[in-house]
């Protein structure tokens, strides 16, 4: 593994590419999935990366990716969500069982 | 340059170097494998098992017990019943999940016999155990997830595990959806020489074996008693083998091993539509179906996680049953963890009414949660992409459709799998699987394998006719 350059221009980016093309993926994916391009993402730095350009990333681990930059500092945008009327509804239910049954010692 | 069929044709080359197990060694035919042989593999004792575990923080972890829900289950259940429920708090593990148990014995065994780094192709808790256990033993670790759909549409939960092994110092691949999994797998350790840490080596298996073992100390110390039955979430089928062997090693066999798989049966697991209809990426049907049917289905040959040979029962619990547990459990125990981990929790909240008093049962893990996880983060994405949440019974749940969630702890139900169903697929495709009649050893496995000793080698024909119609 090459050694990595951990100058100050390299970005954190969010690389994506076509790993098999629809004509070459596993006859046993559904028709759904086979009509589809097999494609993956991965994060590394980069040096002067520009969205939509092809870059070589070095991945945490130092290995070299090629792909199409689809993000410059991408975060994680998971949450924790907004509670849907049926899940506080069920919560409701809980907490009712809960202050209703002589619980603890 | 790589294609498809070029890596694939490789597989068993490419996999006899990433794992340093040759599983000719143990098999003979498309069938038969020398299981105990290939468990006494890894050539580590039970005792160097605990040792290396506990020297990384892993295992050791507290037995609870969920005083408040025995309390309200016993309630619902007739006199004298309603078992004692105790929980393994596998969250205390380093990375968060029992998962740690599975990777400890791959990261050591890796480092010691000159790989570099370690490589799992998981979008589990598990990609978070290799990437700590790789951590702490000074190995990289590249992680495989199968993360999107066409759409580029990820499940949080999924997302949340990805942002942990980035946390942990892993490479993360994440790749749209489909069975090139095991592909892009092949491919990473052809390209890296690092170790495959599946799930379903030998030493995944032995890692849980630990587990099994704690669960019966920890039970005698508190109670004075043995389990009477453990109940075990199932998707490969690697928790149940592991800790129904780890039971047997502390002398429990006759403790009673109970699977659980959320029910996802009407979705197809490697379909792009279907990929993000589901609420559970773990511990559901799409995996324990497959796998207790034909377990050799597996990123490795063969696979050492075979659950037919353990499990006394085998039960699904709806999606909304899962969540149910999980709110319940933090409302009345005061743990927040996680949701598929409690797959079991849920069944056992049914199971429990049917043992008596005296009994104890034990739920085999709990795992962390947080953002991505919640089940309120996971019903929001439900609704994204289309599946509709209602408050309703378990059976008004249409999974990939409609989310039921309870609203009271009598409406908890789960549903027994036909287990002597199972074990007849598995003889049949077993029988067929050499194209001759099968050899005397392939028999005496197969009555093994598919959990059979009371039919025997001479039975397994009938038995495998048996409630055919005509």
């Amino acid at each position: 593994m090459s050694t990595v350059n951990k100058s100050s221009d390299q970005t954190w980016v969010e690389v994506e590419w076509t790993v098999l093309e629809p004509g070459g993926r596993a006859a046993s994916s559904p028709p759904d999935t086979q009509a589809l391009p097999y494609r993956a993402r991965a994060r590394g730095m980069a040096t002067d990366p520009e969205i939509g350009h092809d870059a070589e990333v070095v991945t945490m681990i130092g290995r070299r990716l090629r792909g199409c930059v689809r993000d410059i500092h991408p975060g994680y945008e998971h949450s924790f969500g907004r509670p849907s009327p049926e899940w506080v509804r069920m919560k409701n239910a809980i907490r009712d069982l809960v202050q209703g049954t002589e619980l603890g010692e | 340059m790589n294609t498809y069929n070029s890596v694939m044709s490789r597989n068993a080359e490419i996999l006899r170097k990433a794992t340093g197990l040759d599983y000719r060694q143990f098999t003979d035919g498309p069938l038969f494998v020398n299981y105990v042989a290939l468990m006494a593999s890894t050539g580590y004792g039970a005792a160097e098992v605990r040792g290396l575990q506990r020297a990384r923080g892993v295992g050791g972890t507290p037995m609870l017990e969920l005083r408040n829900l025995t309390r309200l289950v016993r309630k619902l259940a007739p006199p004298g019943y309603g078992a004692r429920i105790l929980v393994k708090d596998e969250a205390a593990n380093p990375s968060g999940s029992f998962k740690d148990r599975r990777a400890s014995i791959s990261a050591h065994h890796a480092l010691r016999t000159g790989y570099r780094g370690i490589v799992a192709a998981t979008s589990g808790n598990y990609g978070a155990a290799v990437a700590s256990q790789a951590a702490m033993y000074g190995l990289g670790a590249i992680i495989i997830q199968e993360a999107y759909d066409s759409a580029g549409r990820g499940q949080p939960e999924i997302l949340e595990k990805a942002r942990k092994c980035e946390a942990l110092g892993a490479e993360v691949i994440q790749t749209t959806v489909g069975p090139e999994l095991f592909y892009m797998l092949l491919k990473v350790l052809d390209e890296t020489g690092w170790f495959n840490a599946s799930l379903y080596t030998p030493f995944s298996i032995q890692g849980i074996e630990t587990l099994g073992e704690e669960i019966v100390q920890n039970t005698v110390a508190m109670t004075g008693r043995r389990p009477a039955m453990v109940v075990c979430t199932h998707a490969g089928g690697g928790m149940c083998t592991g800790v129904a062997r780890g039971l047997r090693n502390a002398g429990s066999d006759n403790t009673h091993v109970v699977g659980v798989s959320v029910d996802l049966s009407e979705l197809h697991m490697a379909s792009d539509h279907d990929f993000n209809r589901k609420s559970f990426t773990t511990g559901h049907t799409g995996f324990s179906v497959p796998f207790t049917s034909w377990p050799d289905r597996a990123d490795v040959p063969r696979n050492a996680a075979r659950s037919l040979r353990y499990l006394d029962r085998f039960v699904t619990v709806s999606q909304g049953s899962v969540f149910y547990a999980t709110e319940l459990l933090a409302q009345a125990e005061g743990l927040e963890r996680g949701p598929a981990g409690n797959t079991s929790l849920a069944a056992a909240l049914v199971l429990a009414r049917e043992l008596a008093r005296d009994d104890v049962l034990v739920v085999t893990e709990t795992e962390y949660t947080g953002a991505g996880k919640t089940p309120w983060a996971q019903l929001a994405f439900a609704r994204t992409v289309g599946v509709d949440v209602v408050n309703g019974l378990p059976g008004d749940e249409r999974p990939g459709q409609v989310i039921a969630l309870p609203t009271s702890l009598d409406q908890l139900d789960c549903s027994e799998v036909d287990l002597a169903a199972v074990r007849r697929s598995y003889v049949r495709r077993g029988i067929d699987a050499p194209g001759r009649a099968l050899t005397a050893a392939e028999r005496a496995f197969l009555v093994e394998d598919a959990g059979l000793r009371d039919v025997g080698a001479a039975g397994l024909e009938e038995f495998a006719v048996a409630g055919v119609a005509g």
